[in-house]
């Protein structure tokens, strides 16, 4: 089967919480992967990773804070990678969410100004004043105790009568009060202010009312009145608001009942008039308090107006911004915006960064990029050949499927230089496509290489993953448990130790030192397991002796007597289970106490996770794993077979089925006639033993 | 290997579940829509996650916008729950007034708000501090908005009745959740017996494209209310 169908099939699976959360991953430990995988993202840029984690790669090499540099917060050193996607800013240079609720330092500031009004006692109640969730998308989300909070500390500056200063205030928190639009609107209330600064203070006002409550046309004339305005702050701000109110008249019939988009709807000439206005608001302002909010206003429009150049311009320029303060959104909010926004298409995107991350995005769509249209591209990544180079190798190796073709294009590593995310990628790729090509050992000495040029926790425990993949794949799985074997991480090595290794390695594993491990601990659990279930009497006796005193409490359950069981059968030791089969593999109460073992132990890590993830490769564990419901079938069978044992066997083998009719015990087709006969032996046969007294039904 | 459902022995095909059977749906973030969404009785409607910041970044508990912006939906006939996902218990006030202030702007823009769901994966042993919570969100949540909860698959055969019992009275439904991630829970047939002795209203939710097969007790009991499904953009890759 081809290998990339056969990779789609096992993807890292979620886990635990019931409605998708990609926090509870559990990631597929391999590399090779086409398909998206959003709990497996690898440290190198790869068409399985989310757009997201390859533009993180390319922006880290820029110079953005990386997940290279962090990996000591994470929670599970052994987990670097493969890794869930959301752990890709959780441990990333932390860049403090903003919220939009209002805290109480927010209040209080609010207070404290009203205060100085003097209107403590005597303002409206703000216990329904709206608050909003952090990143809740709605322009009501700028009417909040902060800028309430600056208008009234405009006001306290300003040259104003008193009465009127409370006056405004009062109304500026009447319009805060209030949900927008609201059912029943309180109409703001000016009497009294007279002078000029004053009137032009409500007219604000009257302008932001207008635009909370969506009479967008009303807040464009308001707020361009006061575009002449003496007070800087009002001119300010009414030349901001005259661009968004146009934005949000523009954009007013562009999404459905549901809040979907139907970017045909968006009024043009009304966005030109909005990009126009932004512009102007800019060139005035550079440093305006509102200049950032402009600048992603602007990609707003870009987007409404659905021009991909302008738009993918915008965005290689603030991601290119190293400077926090000169960027409207964190890093992480600025890669979800780009990735909504923009990597839909290819289309006017110049940018070799994020052509690039468009580009692996259509390595793995159902009609891949083709080799032609990847060729047009030279030319835009004429300032990063590096990137273009990987990008041919990726195609080869990921859509061509000829890794000869990849090793032609990706350089060989040099052995001085440490490798960036790019470089690191452009080897792993090389040394994936040594591996396709059949170069088993050449791959091996090419991994070996690549653990000297790099330094980041990250890559290096990648090379781990991929030496001992290659290891895996060449048959030589008892090289990741050599004395010098540089794949330290034990959760890997406990992989291969419980899914794959021989009884050999398992058993010089078990034996290694003279104090326990964890680890010997865990191969001897694995071989005194499969050697009890997969039909090596003799050895399990045998390996007994390798169990330490006192015995550690993993083992416990090879060495201590079963005895009677809830159902009221009892079992011996495994050992005389084990001794008992050996010269009689008939025997029923043996059967029915190795399928009693089998019912309340199992291996942690059992089972293959695919055949080519870590410890996916056939098991070097001989003898097929015993089956209790073929166990109770051979006692079924055996009319001589004494009573107890018997009717036990009867009594599990009619369980198999319960409570919903489903062979929950090995999946076998056997038919209702079978399970009845069973029942009515049960009960014919065997009526005093509590089994069959107990059971009522059979499924 | 657990939980190999079976063509065979008669019953309904078992074909992945097909959302246009059904009519109460769940819509989460990024799911494209579907024409099947006008004409659903019940939408439980992603709006939030409360959740506690790492440590890295101060530990307070977060309210984070999730799903669709407030929509227009006053012509649509069915009933709108606002759908939450609580990983924490730990509320501040602010969340409480997130919350409500929510409400009061999508009853404001027309939309027919009857109640809020708390999607929470209380382990068992947790129940009684989950009631608890639960019983203070009652409190503070306008008379006229019900309160649902989805449980875990494993609640009504493993939970402590006396402790589900509790429920009564503050919650007006439990959705029980066959699935995790985008795939039913292999199995999950054996956990459905014990549904016969909840003492609340219970429905029983499905993921799209998932598996299931109603046991034949299901539909006789009177305090089952029916379905939910989750929809998904596409069918799941197969598991």
């Amino acid at each position: 089967m081809n290998r990339f169908a056969l990779a789609l099939l096992l993807l890292g699976t979620p886990l635990a919480h019931a409605s998708f959360d990609d926090s509870e991953c559990a990631p597929s430990l391999q590399l090779q992967a086409k398909g998206l995988d959003a709990c497996s993202t690898q440290a190198f840029l790869s068409p399985s990773n989310d757009t997201r984690a390859n533009l993180h790669w390319l922006l880290s090499d820029a110079g953005q804070p990386s997940l290279a540099g962090n990996p000591e917060k994470a929670e599970d050193q052994n987990a670097l990678v493969p890794f869930a996607l959301d752990q890709l800013f959780s441990v990333a240079s932390p860049e403090a969410a903003p919220t939009d609720t209002p805290t109480e330092a927010d209040t209080n500031s609010l207070s404290a100004l009203i205060e100085k009004l003097g209107m403590s006692a005597d303002y409206p109640d703000l216990s329904e004043a709206p608050s909003y969730a952090s990143g809740e998308g709605s322009r009501q989300s700028s009417n909040n105790t902060d800028t309430t909070a600056t208008f009234i500390a405009q006001l306290l500056a300003a040259d104003l009568p008193e009465p009127e200063r409370k006056r405004l205030a009062i109304q500026r928190l009447t319009l805060l009060q209030q949900e927008h639009p609201a059912s029943e609107p309180q109409p703001l209330n000016f009497t009294g202010v007279q002078s000029i600064p004053g009137r032009q203070f409500a007219t604000y006002l009257q302008g932001a009312a207008a635009f909370y409550d969506g009479d967008f046309s009303a807040a464009i004339a308001r707020f361009t009145e006061l575009t002449s305005s003496e007070q800087p702050w009002l001119k300010d701000t009414a030349s901001y608001m005259v661009a968004r109110s146009q934005l949000n008249a523009a954009q007013a019939n562009a999404f459905d009942e549901y809040g979907y988009a139907d970017l045909s709807k968006a009024d043009q000439p009304a966005l030109a008039n909005a990009e126009a206005a932004l512009q102007a608001y800019l060139a005035s302002y550079p440093q305006g308090d509102y200049a950032l909010s402009a600048k992603g206003l602007l990609r707003r429009v870009y987007w409404l107006q659905q021009d991909n150049v302008k738009l993918a311009a915008a965005y290689a320029e603030q991601l290119a911004e190293q400077d926090l303060n000169k960027r409207d959104s964190s890093l992480q909010q600025l890669t979800d915006e780009v990735d909504n926004k923009l990597f839909t298409s290819a289309q006017g995107v110049t940018n070799p960064m994020l052509l690039a991350v468009i580009d692996l995005k259509n390595m793995r769509s159902e009609e891949p990029l083709s080799k032609e249209q990847l060729q047009a591209q030279k030319p835009l990544f004429a300032s990063e050949p590096d990137l273009y180079a990987y990008l041919l190798g990726a195609w080869h190796y990921y859509v061509g499927e000829v890794p000869a073709e990849a090793l032609a294009v990706l350089p060989e590593a040099t052995d001085d230089t440490i490798l960036d995310h790019l470089h690191f990628s452009q080897q792993v790729v090389r040394g994936m496509a040594l591996e396709e090509d059949g170069q088993w050992p050449a791959a091996q000495a090419h991994w070996l290489k690549l653990f000297k040029l790099t330094e980041q926790p990250i890559q290096l425990q990648q090379l781990q993953l991929a030496l001992a993949l290659n290891y895996e794949h060449s048959n030589q799985v008892e090289k990741i448990f050599a004395a010098d074997s540089l794949i330290t991480n034990s959760d890997w090595r406990a992989q291969v130790l419980s899914r794959v290794a021989s009884p050999e390695l398992l058993r010089r594993v078990a034996n290694d030192g003279k104090v326990a491990t964890a680890e010997s601990i865990t191969a001897l659990s694995v071989l005194l397991y499969k050697d009890l279930l997969q039909g090596h009497y003799a050895a399990f006796k045998a390996d007994l002796a390798l169990v330490p005193e006192p015995v550690p409490e993993p083992l416990t359950q090879f060495v201590n007597a079963q005895g009677e069981n809830d159902d009221g059968y009892t079992c011996p030791t495994p050992k005389e289970t084990a001794a008992v089969l050996e010269s009689e593999p008939g025997n029923a109460q043996a059967l029915n106490c190795l399928g009693e073992f089998s019912r309340s132990h199992s291996l942690p890590l059992d089972g293959s996770p695919g055949e080519y993830a870590l410890g996916g490769s056939k098991s070097q564990f001989p003898g097929e794993r015993f089956d209790p419901l073929h166990g109770y079938q051979q006692i079924i069978a055996n009319e001589k077979a004494p009573a107890d044992d018997r009717a036990y066997a009867l009594y599990r083998a009619i369980n198999c089925y319960a409570t919903s009719g489903y062979n929950h015990c090995n999946g076998d087709e056997i038919d209702k006639a079978v399970r009845k006969q069973w029942f009515s032996t049960l009960k014919r046969q065997y009526a005093n033993s509590t089994w069959a007294q107990s059971l009522k039904y059979y499924w | 290997m657990l939980g190999l459902l079976l063509a065979c022995c008669g019953g309904p095909a078992f074909a992945g579940v097909d959302a246009s059977q059904y009519d109460a749906f769940w819509l989460w973030s990024g799911v494209q829509p579907q024409p099947l969404l006008a004409r659903a009785k019940s939408l439980y409607i992603l709006q939030g996650q409360i959740e506690r910041a790492p440590r890295r970044q101060g530990g307070a508990v977060r309210f984070l916008a999730q799903g669709m912006s407030v929509p227009r939906l006053a012509t649509h006939p069915g009933e709108i729950w606002l759908a939450y996902r609580a990983q924490t218990l730990e509320w501040p006030p602010e969340a409480y007034a997130v919350l409500l202030s929510q409400l009061r702007r999508w009853q404001l823009a027309g939309n027919a708000v009857v109640g809020i769901q708390i999607d929470f994966d209380a382990r068992t042993r947790d129940l009684h501090h989950y009631v608890k919570f639960l019983r203070e969100l009652r409190e503070r949540l306008p008379k006229n908005y019900r309160l649902s909860i989805t449980g875990l698959l494993d609640w009504a055969p493993n939970a402590d009745p006396a402790v589900l019992n509790q429920l009564v009275g503050v919650v007006d439904e439990l959705v029980i959740q066959t699935y995790q991630g985008r795939h039913t829970i292999a199995n999950y047939s054996a956990y459905l017996p014990p549904t016969k002795h909840l003492q609340l209203p219970f429905k029983i939710g499905l993921v799209q494209y998932g598996k299931w097969q109603a046991p034949y007790f299901l539909e006789g009991l009177p305090l089952f209310r029916g379905y939910v499904v989750f929809l998904l953009n596409a069918p799941a890759s197969p598991h």
